[in-house]
């Protein structure tokens, strides 16, 4: 293995609390890590940046034992520790709360947080008065306020964070690691969840918060370790630090800044228009319509109806509609058309998980693209595959979409998450659709992914005249290419307003408080 | 293809080894199960008779295996072809179907193949209808299959033969293939056809794309607009037919049909051959060759060299868990999104 020169370390003077030093690791082929310095000083919120893929997760997953790293250590309060596995770290006082909760879901608040001690006197018997009242006074005392007995599958997402935090204090977590503890959380959620990590900073403790959001950064962090492709590129205070500093430090080039263009003149054909989509319970679409050429987001908190909008757009739900509901692309009416029909008809759908819906993750990448119509060629009376034609075309469409590697024979899931999520734009956008679904387009993507995927769909709105509905949990997202903005609560949808739209607005109508 | 050769090199230490703590000779019993499969004109014919119904049972359970269904039950929906083969063939049926010469062995190969897919469908509608896992449901029709055989066989109206107890009549005269198991018969050739097709129908056609999309990732296939409820039901029914098709094989080769099947377990040894030949059509004939070959030489060592045949399904056995430990994309399709977006983290 060839190690590379790195150049200095970035200092900070005081770091007491937790300092890594030089940690490497490997994964495959793969250096998740290289060298990277991480030093928190005590009773400090300190962010921890990067890019998807720069190695935020994995030194997270390596501070909190639960992968080894191949080099490097690390200290807790000016201490050498070295973790055999994810207890190890706990019981040293680290406390982590991950990007996807590791609740059990039947049980209640407090028996959760019992579940994290190992204490004897657990024992066979599990005393529910006290585990209960122990919880109570934690919660008390940390001024996260949850009822102990209530069920996790009861409480909103929001909530159940606060249980996984409570987790973590009730086994004398000293400093707190959050990764991406925004992501799944609404504005007024994020506010609530940034003022208890204020106070549990005053209270003495250590916070490192794991983001790729620059505004939550400046807002509750001091300090800032930027890594890049493994890397550690900038550590130090965020006095006199930019947000475009700190983007360009994290993708070590500008940020593409999006001029969205003008909306379609009011004149405009209409591509999709949406009326009485009414499935109880779940969804309540009474008029949308969207113009040739127009962006119209949807905002909404995850899981207020957005799934089930874009299956019933998409063609692969098929609930019971009202006899009244009207789908119609241009002209054409979409309720009865299968999926294959539908794409036919000119709609493309970019879904909301490339994982599980996108790809066909260990087929190849033509093969990927062709996934909705293989080209054919004929022969003794038969439609055979042409595959000459579609390794050449695929070849043409990887590099216009500018996957990289353009290398057609790779399974797809040998690209990186934004290349993935290139092949399944590319996919859906090179016949030059009438209406294009897309369902959060740049969900887990870096800001250089994610701009691409941007101008994309802009270029597909203005250039080839697709209406576009963008359905995203992104707020910022939607507020920077929607022409109109609507937002999806309890599964009803509203429209808002045009382009300039106050975040705050939103926001408050993405909790159903408008 | 090294870690193929690698899987025959373990095969044959451990087999020697088993010999030899059993305090036999292992180099006689090599020898002795190299001479039995491929050293006599007569093993080897029975060694590709044996090959075929194997490539046969293998390629429905690699094209159901790549539609992500799991149908094990090769056995049972062989034997419902074979019991119709035996209905048909034999008596008067028999006599009129075997008028037409060549024709009449066709239609009661392809008569065998369709009700070996009915019986695998219904572990497909089942699957559809109430979700029930074909893994268990296939493994339960091949009991079912083999008691009503049984019964059958029993009953003198119904299959059993005139003067025999637990067995079917003769075949027709014209409808018998001769030399099945002691020379090489012509027929043998469709399981060379079978492959090719099973290749061909895979990586050229519209449809076999789809089967493997479908077996790659159902959901992706589905937002695609791939019928994937369609695909997996005809997964069932080609699986079906062609563990059908090699049940009538048999009964036509065999002259008629016996209560202890001839070949016992090969629709499990045919799961074996279609994951050592990694569920790729071409390999699956030289494989079934190999598991034949130690089928019928293990027969040919218990009698020379005193090794009891049955060290071969403990063989098996130990084959099928070392495939599964280096690993199948049709088990692993969990892990390989774990590692996928581990790469992202």
């Amino acid at each position: 293995m060839k190690v590379k020169v790195m150049p200095a370390p970035p200092e900070i003077s005081n770091c007491p609390a937790l300092r890594c030093v030089s940690i490497s690791k490997r994964f495959g082929f793969i250096a998740a890590l290289c060298d990277a310095q991480l030093c928190v000083g005590s009773g400090t919120v300190h962010a921890l940046v990067g890019e998807n893929g720069a190695g935020k997760s994995t030194l997270i997953n390596i501070v909190s034992g639960m992968i080894k790293p191949d080099g490097g250590a690390i200290d807790l309060f000016g201490e050498t520790v070295r973790f055999a596995s994810a207890r190890d770290a706990a019981n040293a006082g680290l406390g982590i709360v991950h990007q996807h909760f590791l609740l059990a879901d039947a049980m209640t608040v407090a028996e959760n947080i019992a579940l994290g001690h190992r204490t004897s006197s657990l024992g066979w018997r599990f005393d529910r008065k006290k585990s209960e009242a122990d919880a109570a006074r934690l919660a008390e005392e940390s001024g996260l306020n949850v009822d102990p007995k209530a069920r996790v599958h009861d409480l909103p997402v929001g909530m159940r964070q606060r249980v996984e935090i409570l987790k973590a204090l009730s086994r004398g977590a000293k400093i707190l690691l959050l990764d991406e503890p925004t992501a799944v959380l609404a504005p007024p959620e994020v506010e609530s969840l940034f003022n208890t990590l204020r106070s549990l900073r005053d209270s003495g403790r250590t916070i490192v918060i794991v983001t790729h959001k620059l505004d939550e950064v400046f807002s509750l962090a001091s300090d800032v370790t930027v890594l890049r492709e493994g890397r550690s590129v900038f550590a130090g205070s965020l006095r006199g630090v930019t947000p475009a500093d700190l983007a360009e430090k994290m993708i070590g080039r500008h940020v593409p800044r999006i001029f969205p263009g003008a909306p379609p003149s009011a004149a405009t054909p209409s591509a999709l228009s949406i009326s009485g989509v009414k499935f109880p319970g779940r969804l309540d679409v009474e008029d949308l319509e969207i113009k040739s050429g127009e962006i119209v987001g949807v905002a909404g908190v995850e899981g207020n109806g957005q799934r089930e909008l874009a299956a019933i757009l998409a063609g692969t739900a098929h609930p019971p509609l009202p006899l009244s509901a009207t789908l119609l692309l241009g002209t054409t009416s979409l309720k009865e058309c299968s999926v294959r029909e539908r794409s036919r008809a000119g709609l493309a759908f970019i879904p909301g998980d490339r994982h599980l819906e996108g790809l066909v993750l260990d087929m190849s990448l033509t093969e990927n693209l062709y996934l909705r119509s293989p080209a054919l060629t004929r022969a003794f009376g038969f439609a055979f595959l042409d595959h000459a034609a579609m390794r050449k075309r695929s070849g043409e469409l990887l590099h216009a979409f500018s996957v990289h590697p353009p290398q057609q024979e790779l399974p797809a899931h040998a690209l990186s998450g934004g290349n993935q999520q290139k092949v399944v734009i590319a996919r859906e956008l090179h016949t030059q659709p009438k209406v294009i679904v897309a369902f959060n387009p740049t969900r887990g993507l870096d800001v250089g992914a994610a701009a691409e995927v941007h101008s994309r769909l802009l270029s597909a709105a203005r250039d080839t005249h697709a209406g576009v509905l963008l359905i995203s949990s992104d707020l910022d997202e939607v507020l920077a290419l929607s022409d109109r903005i609507a937002v999806l609560y309890r599964g009803r949808l509203s429209i808002l307003g045009s382009r300039g739209m106050e975040k705050s607005v939103v926001g408050r109508a993405m909790v159903g408080a408008l | 293809m090294l870690w193929l050769l690698l899987l025959g090199l373990g095969t044959l230490v451990i087999l020697a080894l088993i010999v030899q703590l059993s305090g036999q000779d292992p180099r006689g019993a090599l020898d002795a199960l190299w001479r039995g499969a491929f050293g006599t004109s007569h093993g080897l014919a029975a060694t590709a008779s044996r090959a075929v119904i194997l490539t046969f049972y293998a390629l429905g359970i690699l094209i159901s295996f790549r539609a992500g269904t799991l149908n094990i039950g090769a056995e049972g929906q062989s034997r419902a072809g074979a019991a119709l083969a035996a209905a048909i063939g034999t008596g008067a049926a028999g006599a009129t179907i075997g008028s037409v010469p060549v024709l009449g062995v066709a239609f009661v190969l392809v008569a065998g193949a369709a009700v070996g897919a009915l019986w695998s469908l219904i572990a497909g509608w089942l699957r559809q209808w109430r979700a029930v896992p074909e893994v268990i449901s296939t493994l339960m029709l091949n009991f079912i299959a083999f008691e009503l055989v049984r019964y059958f066989l029993s009953t003198p109206r119904l299959l059993q033969g005139p003067g025999s107890e637990h067995k079917s009549d003769y075949m027709a005269e014209a409808l018998r293939l001769s030399g099945w198991e002691t020379r090489f018969h012509p027929i043998l050739l469709l399981g060379v056809i079978a492959t090719l097709a099973a290749h061909v129908f895979l990586v050229h056609t519209p449809a076999g794309f789809a089967l493997r999309a479908v077996g790659s990732n159902a959901k992706a296939a589905q937002t695609c607009g791939m019928a994937v409820d369609r695909i997996q039901l005809a997964s069932f029914a080609i699986a079906g037919a062609l563990a059908g098709f090699a049940g009538a094989l048999g009964v036509l080769g065999l002259w008629h049909l016996s209560n202890t099947p001839t070949y016992p377990d090969y629709g499990f040894m045919a799961i074996a051959v279609a994951l050592v030949a990694d569920l790729k059509p071409l390999r699956v004939l030289p494989v079934a060759v190999i598991f034949a070959g130690l089928d019928v030489g293990a027969k040919s060592m218990q009698g020379s060299a005193g090794v009891s045949y049955w060290v071969v399904h403990l063989i098996e056995g130990l084959i099928i868990l070392a495939i599964l430990i280096r690993g199948v994309h049709v088990f692993e399709k969990s892990s390989l999104e774990a590692g996928a977006s581990k790469a992202a983290a």
